[in-house]
């Protein structure tokens, strides 16, 4: 049964990480990945020794740490409150319209920022300017940037994120619910104690799963919203590799940064699934 | 059983706090939608909200017409079908044996799994393969470089094993054999997850876009979303003869981007109801007491 | 144990697997079919790239079979086999083909780092053997002697073919004449004078309307690069001992002035967020910007008559002309050139036929040729007038039949051929499209300026391509430098631009900028007497204006 699924990882995921030897050789199209001469370490020291690329590692990690934080509960409360809606019909059409966000491009969040929260013409400052304060300049600002970047992701996820939760709350028994009112036990109550409990092994299933993915900020939602003001914190990995990578045909050099935040992303998981193994809940 | 005045106000805190999240969820598509059957000058100008300014389906037409859109998007609907047909057939697959406690290898093919999903040896290596298995510029390509999505057969697994033990073993006492305990008891108890795992398969088998951009050479299969993107990207062409250069500013704009994210998001919005009958409370239960 | 679910489950696999069944014929049906034209099996075969841009009609075909596909391969002395390169993606696309040694014989593309890239990994094949199969380009080369100059490479042989543009302006200024007017002002000639008026834009509410509502001038995307112009502050220049330095004491003058435009909010304050120039177009459009700089003139009759059309639609009385750059206390500059000698296409290494990608290539080139794929068959798209102008037929035919096949001729010399000049496109009989030309005209005439020079070293298309060490090091301090000037404009009075240029200037030293240094000062020893400098695109620019 195990065939057709082994076969696909070994010729379509092991068989390619082979040209991982890119990151440590001068690649180039003439000698093709086996004939490159070796270099070495030598990307990875041309990265590393850049002040710029610690920089960039930490703003990575701030990034996405934040967005873990806060967006990782958030498909969960939105699930559990959705559990609550009686009406199926109101309870449908929430579910479809905010899983919507998550279909819009970057290109066009980062539209709708604009308008939201630019300092001349932007809603919030206009209407600031009617209550006669002065306006914010949210965009240039490293942390109220950093929240709207953490917040817009939030906004563009949580619905679709809350999907898999809803479809985990299914199997929840709802006798449970039932002999737990009947105990007496009020809505809080009942969501502390059967609703979570029942949630737990997804919860942890997906944050083991989301450590993986920790050096990860996506390209486009920073590309899109980053501004000159604020790239001292808006730089990330996959930013930075594009603008000197992949435009100038620097191969090796971005190899080598991949290598790096999937060897971080391998170290993440491993020690999450350590911690959760101490609660039985290991994914292995 | 009454509601107390605190379950009440809870109640009516969540109702309230989802349709405004609701509310801002839908404020940019229903911007998206008045943009996309505005007058053109009206869009060009930045002077519409919430609600069409004139009306204008001209755009649409030209999407239709004027671009390969229509054949993108037939080969959209196929490739996102088989796809996810596909993917979902070798994820059961490769999931199912993998959460059976007693499978010999399981714990080392697990982590090599997962190990793929944070190593990859990326675009040019992986085309390579494509390109000595022959296999690009068809639509093949596209399957097998997306077959397994790791995180989804994880998800998978991990649903299997919390199956009750009860269900599988009273199946097996009637004599049942691996395959129709995963056909007639497994699969049917995971309709749920099953339906959201095929929802991600197919989101993301719509929504290819570098892949197509990588595989497929011949312009005739290529989908949507490359279709989309070559729009959102065009500028004005340099046609100068135009008389009506006016006219062609129009289409060229806000407006065309604004229709292509529709076509986009609009089979989306028609496909999740759907998967949501799925969802259905106490599917588990239902086995247990059968 | 027939639960409803489980019947729904069994129809849904049975669906599916009839889904996969039939999409598999239909995949595997798909195979390439490109044998179309059989009778010509005796044509040398060649595969050329071609721009995608997602705009051809489905009713016309496909990018690689359609009317000019055909049109081209009935008539060439060889058949050629297109190969679609999405434009947005280009450059990754052809990147995976070479690496797979399944690129075409025939790469057109404008990105000059790229094509260096492909030379540096011995990709390109020299050309200059084959210059005999391509008679029509050599007579190109005589004419204009900077294309070899351009198209060669550090070792000496020629692996580059281009094209030249028509002479113009990259970019100019158009300012609202009828607020000059009303505000009795006159068309300003230095910065400072610049400074008067769009403070007066900004401050004496020129658009009557009692709001205080309008900008004096837009400096998002990559129009602050014309106000940079004004001031000669392109980063580098030649020093007065004839070494290539950079360009400090301009970008400090350029940063005062755009700190005070700022400040003084005569720009959108979002002028940062603003990341592809389309708010201040809408600005300008609307009526509300005082002096427009638009980021690139790609197109003169959108500039000159479209906008202008669209601007009377909600201000009638408006009154646009472009505007010659001001002249600054570093001196007076032009803006940058569109530029003169552009490269687009190289020849694979690996091509089997080299001859007959030549001879495909001289085809094209010839003047019927191009002029057919530009603009349709004659009669049948377009017809000449008594004046021997050039007419299209209808001019929605065209854009549903040719104007999506631009990119065929992407190496044919646009001014060649008359017809196919901008001026072309205007219809003189109608006065807005009069005046527009005339405007175009205008702008022409600010380059002859004998007093003006080139605002940079070179224009980016011919900037020297740094090697690997340097480009990451050359990222990261552009980077900090331009985020230190960004503050300097908007950290408000607390950080002058004094300070910022010190700090630019501190962090360009810190972080590597001395060893680029050294290698333009090295680069430009080298290769004065061949490289296409700034000074010589505006040579070239004036003589073809001339």
């Amino acid at each position: 049964m195990l065939v057709p699924g082994i076969l696909f990882y070994a010729l379509f995921r092991y068989l390619p990480m082979g040209g991982l030897v890119i990151a440590f050789k001068d690649y180039n199209f003439y000698d093709g990945i086996l004939s490159s001469p070796w270099a070495g370490l030598k990307y990875f020291e041309i990265l590393f020794q850049s002040k710029a690329t610690l920089q960039i590692i930490w703003n990575t990690l701030q990034l996405s740490v934040l967005s873990l934080v806060f967006g990782f509960p958030a498909p969960i409360l939105i699930a559990i409150a959705l559990n609550e809606v009686r009406k199926s019909w109101l309870k449908r059409w929430i579910q479809t319209i905010i899983y919507l966000p998550h279909f819009l491009s970057w290109v066009i969040i980062a539209g709708l920022v604009l308008t939201l929260f630019s300092i001349d013409g932007g809603t919030i400052n206009k209407l600031l300017a009617q209550w006669d304060m002065e306006p914010i300049p949210f965009l240039y600002r490293s942390d109220s940037w950093i929240a709207i970047f953490v917040g817009s992701g939030l906004w563009k996820e949580m619905g679709f994120g809350a999907i898999i939760y809803l479809a985990a709350l299914s199997a929840i028994d709802p006798s449970l619910y039932e002999s737990a009112g009947l105990d007496g036990a009020g809505k809080l109550r009942q969501i502390w104690h059967i609703t979570l409990p029942g949630l737990r092994p997804t919860i942890i299933l997906l944050l083991i799963l989301g450590m993986g993915r920790l050096m990860e900020v996506g390209f486009d939602q920073v590309y899109n919203l980053q501004n000159p003001t604020v790239l001292e914190k808006a730089e990330v990995i996959s930013t930075y590799v594009y603008k000197v990578g992949l435009q100038q045909a620097q191969f090796s050099l971005t190899t080598a940064m991949g290598l790096f935040e999937s060897l971080v992303g391998l170290i993440l998981v491993l020690s999450a699934n350590a911690l959760a193994r101490k609660f039985d809940q290991g994914l292995f | 059983m009454r509601e107390s005045r605190g379950e009440r106000l809870f109640s009516y805190l969540i109702h309230a706090g989802l349709i405004l999240i609701a509310l801002t969820c839908i404020l940019p598509f229903l911007h998206l939608i008045a943009l996309s059957v505005s007058e053109g000058q009206a869009v060009d100008l930045g002077r519409v909200w919430l609600w069409p300014v004139g009306l204008d389906f001209t755009a649409y037409r030209y999407f239709f017409e004027n671009t390969p859109a229509l054949r993108a998007f037939n080969n959209s609907v196929v490739i996102t079908l088989v796809g996810t047909a596909l993917s979902m057939l070798v994820t059961v697959l490769t999931a199912y044996p993998l959460s059976k406690r007693y499978l010999y290898a399981r714990k080392p093919i697990t982590l090599a799994a997962l190990f793929t999903m944070l190593f990859s040896g990326g675009m040019i290596p992986t085309y390579l393969v494509m390109n000595n298995l022959q296999l690009t510029n068809t639509f093949w390509s596209l399957w097998f470089v997306g077959l397994v999505s790791t995180y989804n057969m994880l998800i998978m697994k991990s649903y299997f094993e919390n199956i009750p033990s009860e269900v599988i073993e009273s199946a097996q006492m009637d004599g049942c054999g691996e395959v129709r305990l995963l056909g007639r008891i497994v699969l049917p108890l995971s309709m749920p997850m099953l339906a959201t795992l095929t929802l991600f398969y197919g989101v993301g088998y719509w929504n290819m876009f570098m892949n197509v951009i990588l595989y497929i050479n011949r312009t005739d299969l290529q989908n949507l979303p490359v279709i989309v993107q070559s729009m959102l990207q065009m500028q004005s062409m340099a046609n100068m003869n135009a008389m009506d250069m006016v006219q062609q500013q129009e289409l060229i704009s806000e407006k065309l981007k604004a229709v292509g994210v529709m076509v986009m998001v609009v089979p989306m919005l028609v496909v999740y109801p759907f998967l949501q009958k799925y969802f259905v409370k106490g599917i588990m239960l239902g086995s247990i007491k059968g | 144990m027939q639960s409803p679910i489980r019947k729904r489950y069994q129809k849904l696999s049975l669906s599916l697997a009839s889904v996969v069944l039939a999409a598999t014929a239909v995949a595997g049906c798909s195979q390439p079919n490109e044998g179309a034209s059989e009778g010509e099996a005796k044509k040398p075969k060649i595969t050329v790239s071609v721009y995608d841009r997602g705009n051809i009609p489905a009713s016309e075909g496909t990018l690689e079979d359609n009317r000019w596909t055909r049109w081209i391969n009935e008539r060439s002395p060889v058949e050629a086999q297109y190969v679609p390169v999405l434009r947005s993606e280009a450059v990754n696309k052809l990147n995976v083909m070479f690496a797979s040694g399944t690129a075409p014989d025939i790469v057109n593309d404008y990105d000059t780092g790229f094509r260096d890239s492909l030379y540096k990994q011995k990709q390109l094949l020299p050309l200059d053997d084959y210059l005999q199969y391509a008679p029509e380009y050599e007579k190109l080369l005589e004419e204009y002697p900077q294309l070899r100059k351009v198209g060669t490479k550090p070792d000496g042989k020629l692996y580059e073919i281009g094209k030249i543009n028509e002479p113009h302006l990259q970019s100019v200024a158009f300012i609202r004449m009828d607020w000059l007017k009303k505000l009795n002002l006159e068309v300003p000639k230095t910065t400072e004078e610049l400074y008067e008026v769009l403070k007066a834009f900004v401050e004496q509410d020129p658009d009557g309307n009692g709001k205080k509502d309008t900008y004096g001038i837009n400096m998002s995307y990559t129009s602050g690069g014309m106000v940079d112009s004004m001031f000669g502050s392109g980063g580098w220049k030649i020093s007065e001992d004839d070494q290539v330095v950079r360009s400090w004491d301009n970008s400090l003058e350029a940063l005062k002035f755009k700190k005070r435009l700022f400040e003084e909010g005569l720009v959108d304050r979002d002028y940062l967020a603003d990341q592809n120039g389309a708010k201040a177009k809408q600005d300008y459009l609307n009526g509300k910007m005082g002096v427009y700089l638009p980021p690139a003139i790609t197109n003169w009759f959108e500039n000159t008559v479209t906008d202008i059309k669209t601007i009377r639609k909600t201000v009638p009385e408006a009154e646009i002309a472009p505007m010659m750059q001001p002249k600054s206390p570093m001196g007076q500059f032009v803006h940058h050139v569109t530029n003169p000698i552009q490269m687009t296409t190289v020849i694979n290494a690996a091509a089997k036929n080299p001859q007959a990608a030549m001879e495909y290539i001289n085809f094209i080139l010839q003047s019927d040729t191009a002029l057919t794929l530009k603009k349709g068959v004659e009669n049948e798209h377009w017809t000449k007038d008594e004046d021997g102008k050039l007419k299209v037929i209808d001019l929605d035919k065209n854009m549903k039949e040719v104007d999506w096949a631009m990119d065929y001729t992407m190496f044919y010399s646009l001014p060649l051929n008359p017809h196919l000049l901008f001026e072309a496109a205007y219809d003189l009989s109608d006065p807005d499209q009069k005046a527009g030309l005339a405007m175009m005209r205008e702008a022409d005439s600010y380059l002859l300026n004998p007093e003006a020079k080139y605002p940079a070293l070179a224009h980016y298309e011919h900037m020297p391509v740094l090697p690997s060490e340097l480009v990451v090091i050359n990222t990261n301090v552009s980077k900090e430098v331009s985020d230190i000037l960004v503050k300097g404009i908007i950290g408000g009075a607390k950080y002058s631009a004094e300070q910022a240029i010190e700090d630019a200037r501190a962090a360009w030293e810190k972080s590597g900028g001395k060893q680029i240094e050294a290698f333009m000062e090295e680069w430009y020893k080298e290769n004065k007497e061949t490289a296409f400098l700034g000074e010589d695109a505006l040579e070239v620019v004036r003589s073809q204006l001339q």
